[in-house]
């Protein structure tokens, strides 16, 4: 009794959509589940035809009812593009109802308007046909000369000559030589110095640790010498790695800062390779620790808090 | 098979010229294989398309095979990331709808952008739903817009009641326009919205076509709506030369009603689609983008004036050509070409008054088209140039129009003359018609636009190397994304696209090329601006102080000497802020630095620095 009620509604659900009104609506829901697919090449290439097509079919069904569409290329076009049209128009009404434009929410709209033109189609079709009326084709093409490029077959035959040129550039691409570009180095304070925003103020009696970075995109293997100096302060050490092309290396740097309260430019250069080559110095400022006032300037004291 | 074979053949010769382009420095070969390349498929599918007895799909495949090739340049040039201009900040403004969600978000680069949102939204959705990253997405939406513009083209002039034959060949000449190959297919606003602005006249004209027919233009007319409703949330030019071709319609229509030449019925529906549509797009200007108009007339008062002081012998012309790299032969034919269209458009107008069915809509067209010819003049100026040249993008679909007809009717005729002569009057229209493809191709754009190669410093798209990327990347990943940042035009472009930081806005209300071009201090006044608009971040190209830049600004046009300077910048109004307590730098390559503003220490008076510490003996790769 229940499945003769279920099938029974099942065919009156069938009689009221007809197949032009269905497909829209199968197609669409392959779309909906295609946007599940775990694997995003498959997702893609799913989703992305149908999401170009289903939108822009129903509008153009809505608009000129049902009737098959002989002028293939032309309709399928206008289907594209009022595909196209669709999406601002639709993220546009999310937005003025302050909806965020996610797939949840775009999936949601894009089937409400789809399912409510194909409902507009079939109310259509149903007055059409009552009245007496006919649906409109989009484009009426007259009968033409004979080609291999006439209806499906020439698609399929536009399509694998595109197929055919995609392939042939895609391997032409992996056989030129690929552009390098002019090696360099860079080099930057690492670790929490990266945040660095101002003067440090040096402890009494404890050395400055400063951690750095370099990264080699020369090319080739090189030998890095990092070169710390304090103005107005003792010398610091400085040190030698070795870096991989597109490797990184990140380490440290100490050394001590006189406590004398005044500021102190600790620069930083790095010198690449055997030439010599210099990178200029990375700067930041250390203040003593307050101690031996030495002839440093005195605004310093005063006003440098950082 | 002469097409198809064609096109293969010619994609992959484009391919090696560009493959030779980027890794062989100097030359113009890869002008050469390009151009070999075109030709090898442009010309059997020109003379394809001349065939008078050829199958209406076979043209329609052709036209959309045009369509893709001519998608081919832009492709190859960057397949992987956006480099142009407008594409970086488009690419930008994609993703932050993306990731937020929301319309409208404000854009350092293109302030415009904000404003429309048609592109973005369409992208943002989906990547919501496909899944793939913005610019590959990009990709296949503007290969597929190319193919769906020309067909758009190809309905209009069948709509007019021309042959397929006329149509399609009017669909060839339309994709010859200056934009079609590269600045149309840029991932851009007016990428998208030139299509739909072609479909909506289209979609018109149907609503012309059929006539009587109720059902059939009331379709057309709500799916033309919705086309142009895209369009006004899109693209603001495309959207208001819209407004002016159906406007242009409306008059033309309503004139001929009044003479008898056209019913009220069709007036009044060509009335209404126009004045609903600029309803739309005045609603649109007044409530969501008022900014707009101060864009677009600004530049073109300015380039009026500029014509108007050169014909008062005030000031000079601009130099077409000026620092080209492009061939001889290639800048022949940007002179010819304005001159063959004037001659196609002559022979048109010609024809036009021999014949007997004219459409108020081709009537009107024809008009809108006419006005490629006065713009050519605004070429000399500096304000108008880029201007006019797309204005042509719209204007060639009235050419198109008006000289197709044209083209049919001389192979026709020469039929009835002498049957041998259609040949070699084939082959004279397409060697005009590939004279206007080259000519035009190198007015729209320069070689560093069109093909990759070593690194220009000041060139926007040459100057992306992998040393700015890198530093854009390091700064995104230690330093966070929208990051206030003072920087040059260049640096200012690849982090506000590829790290969304915030790169000042430059101007004389914010002289910030003073910390670049003087070795002074900068003024009490700029530091107090800076540290209020709470700038963190100052970013220097050492390369200023070595390269002039290609196009003429380190910041932009409005900046002291901008187009007109003969030196760099001292290389110490850069490395001044190696002793300045009030910065940090936290970062160093070759060529750039980050520094970060520390304005807390302004009046600190450090420790003398001591000699040969700052940075005399940083060397950069060379250009």
């Amino acid at each position: 009794m229940i499945a003769n009620v279920a099938q029974r509604r099942l065919v009156d659900v069938r009689a009221a959509l007809p197949p032009p009104a269905r497909l829209p609506l199968v197609a669409l829901g392959v779309m909906n589940l295609g946007v599940l697919m775990p694997l995003p090449a498959l997702r893609a290439a799913l989703t992305l035809p149908l999401a170009l097509v289903v939108p822009g079919y129903a509008v153009l069904t809505a608009a000129f009812g049902h009737r098959p569409r002989r002028d293939a290329p032309l309709t399928l076009a206008l289907t594209v593009l009022l595909s196209m049209a669709t999406y601002p128009l639709v993220a546009l009404a999310l937005s003025a109802a302050a909806i965020p434009i996610r797939t949840g929410s775009v999936i949601v709209s894009i089937d409400g308007l789809v399912a409510l033109l194909v409902a507009m189609a079939v109310l259509r079709t149903r007055r059409e046909r009552r009245t007496a009326g006919v649906s409109v084709v989009p484009f009426v093409t007259t009968t033409g000369l004979r080609s291999p490029w006439n209806g499906a077959r020439g698609g399929m035959l536009f399509a694998a000559l595109v197929a055919i040129a995609i392939a042939a550039l895609a391997a032409a691409l992996t056989l030129w030589p690929a552009p390098t570009d002019q090696p360099y180095t860079q080099f930057y304070l690492a670790g929490s110095w990266v945040h660095l925003s101002t003067i440090v103020r040096a402890r009494s009696h404890q050395k400055l640790v400063v951690d750095v970075g370099i990264t080699n995109q020369t090319h080739r293997r090189q030998r890095y010498q990092i070169v710390p100096r304090l103005d107005g302060g003792p010398g610091w050490p400085g040190r030698t790695v070795t870096v991989p092309d597109r490797q990184s290396w990140s380490g440290s740097l100490d050394g001590d800062v006189p406590a004398d309260g005044c500021v102190h430019r600790l620069s930083i250069a790095l010198r690449v390779g055997r030439n010599d080559k210099a990178l200029s110095p990375l700067t930041l400022w250390v203040r003593g620790a307050p101690g031996t006032v030495r002839s440093c300037t005195t605004t310093s004291r005063m006003r440098g808090k950082p | 098979l002469a097409w198809p074979g064609g096109l293969l053949a010619g994609a992959l010769l484009i391919d090696g010229a560009y493959a030779h382009a980027a890794t062989v420095v100097g030359g113009q070969m890869h002008f050469h294989l390009f151009w070999i390349g075109v030709l090898l498929f442009t010309v059997p599918a020109v003379l394809r398309l001349s065939q008078v007895v050829v199958a209406r799909a076979e043209r329609l495949t052709i036209v959309a095979a045009v369509g893709l090739f001519d998608f081919l340049p832009r492709f190859l040039r960057s397949p992987r990331q956006p480099i142009f201009f407008d594409e970086l900040a488009h690419w930008r403004q994609a993703n932050v709808i993306y990731t937020t969600g929301r319309l409208f978000q404000p854009n350092p680069t293109v302030h415009m952008s904000q404003y429309f949102p048609g592109l973005h939204a369409l992208i943002a959705s989906l990547r919501d739903l496909s899944g793939l990253p913005t610019f590959p997405l990009g990709l296949v939406l503007l290969a597929l817009l190319h193919v769906i513009a020309l067909l758009g083209v190809f309905v209009i002039v069948e709509r007019l009641g021309h042959s397929a034959h006329i149509a399609a060949l009017a669909a060839f000449i339309y994709s010859l326009n200056p934009s079609f190959m590269f600045f149309d297919s840029q991932y851009a606003y007016e990428s998208l919205a030139i299509v739909l602005f072609i479909w909506v006249i289209a979609a018109l004209l149907t609503v012309h076509d059929a006539g009587g027919e109720g059902a059939h233009q009331a379709a057309w007319f709500a799916v033309g709506l919705v086309l142009a409703g895209a369009c006004i949330v899109t693209h603001h030019l495309s959207t208001y030369v819209l407004v002016v071709v159906l406007l242009l319609i409306a008059v033309v229509t309503t004139v001929r009603t009044v003479i008898g030449h056209e019913t009220a019925g069709t007036a009044l529906l060509t009335w209404t689609f126009a004045l609903l549509v600029t309803a739309g797009s005045a609603a649109w200007l007044i409530f969501a983008s008022g900014g707009v108009v101060d864009y677009l007339v600004q530049p073109m008062a300015s380039s009026v004036a500029e014509i108007i002081r050169m014909l008062h012998h005030e000031q000079q012309a601009r130099t077409l050509f000026a620092l080209s790299t492009t061939p001889q032969y290639e800048q022949v034919c940007a002179f010819l070409s304005p001159v063959l269209m004037a001659v196609g458009a002559a022979a048109g107008l010609c024809l036009l008054r021999r014949q007997r069915r004219r459409t108020s809509a081709a009537l009107a067209l024809i008009l809108f088209g006419l006005g490629y010819f006065p713009s050519i003049p605004f070429m000399l100026t500096e304000y108008g140039n880029e201007g006019a040249r797309r204005s042509w993008a719209f204007t060639y679909v009235g050419l198109a129009v008006l000289i197709a007809p044209v083209i049919s009717l001389l192979l026709r005729r020469v039929v009835l003359w002498h049957p041998a002569g259609r040949s070699a009057v084939g082959g004279a229209v397409v060697a005009l018609l590939c004279i206007v493809l080259v000519g035009n191709v190198s007015m729209s754009m320069n070689e560093l636009y069109r093909f990759p190669g070593p690194y220009v410093y000041g060139s926007d798209t040459r100057s992306l190397d992998g040393e700015l990327m890198q530093m854009v990347d390091w700064m995104r990943t230690t330093q966070g994304t929208g990051q206030n940042v003072v920087a040059d035009r260049y640096s200012g472009l690849a982090l506000a696209a590829f790290g969304l930081e915030w790169p000042a806005e430059v101007s004389w209300a914010f002289p910030l090329w003073q910390l670049y071009f003087s070795v002074h201090l900068p003024s009490a006044a700029l530091l107090q601006q800076i540290q209020h608009s709470h700038y963190r971040y100052l970013v220097i190209d050492k390369r200023m102080a070595r390269y002039l830049p290609r196009i003429g600004v380190y910041f932009e046009r409005g900046e002291p000497q901008a187009i007109t300077r003969t030196t760099p910048p001292p290389a110490a109004a850069l490395d001044k802020y190696e002793t300045l307590p009030w910065v940090i730098k936290i970062y160093q390559s070759d060529n750039l630095e980050i520094y970060r503003f520390n304005f807390a220490a302004l009046h600190v008076r450090p420790v003398p620095v001591q000699a040969g510490t700052s940075s005399g003996t940083g060397r950069g790769s060379a250009q």
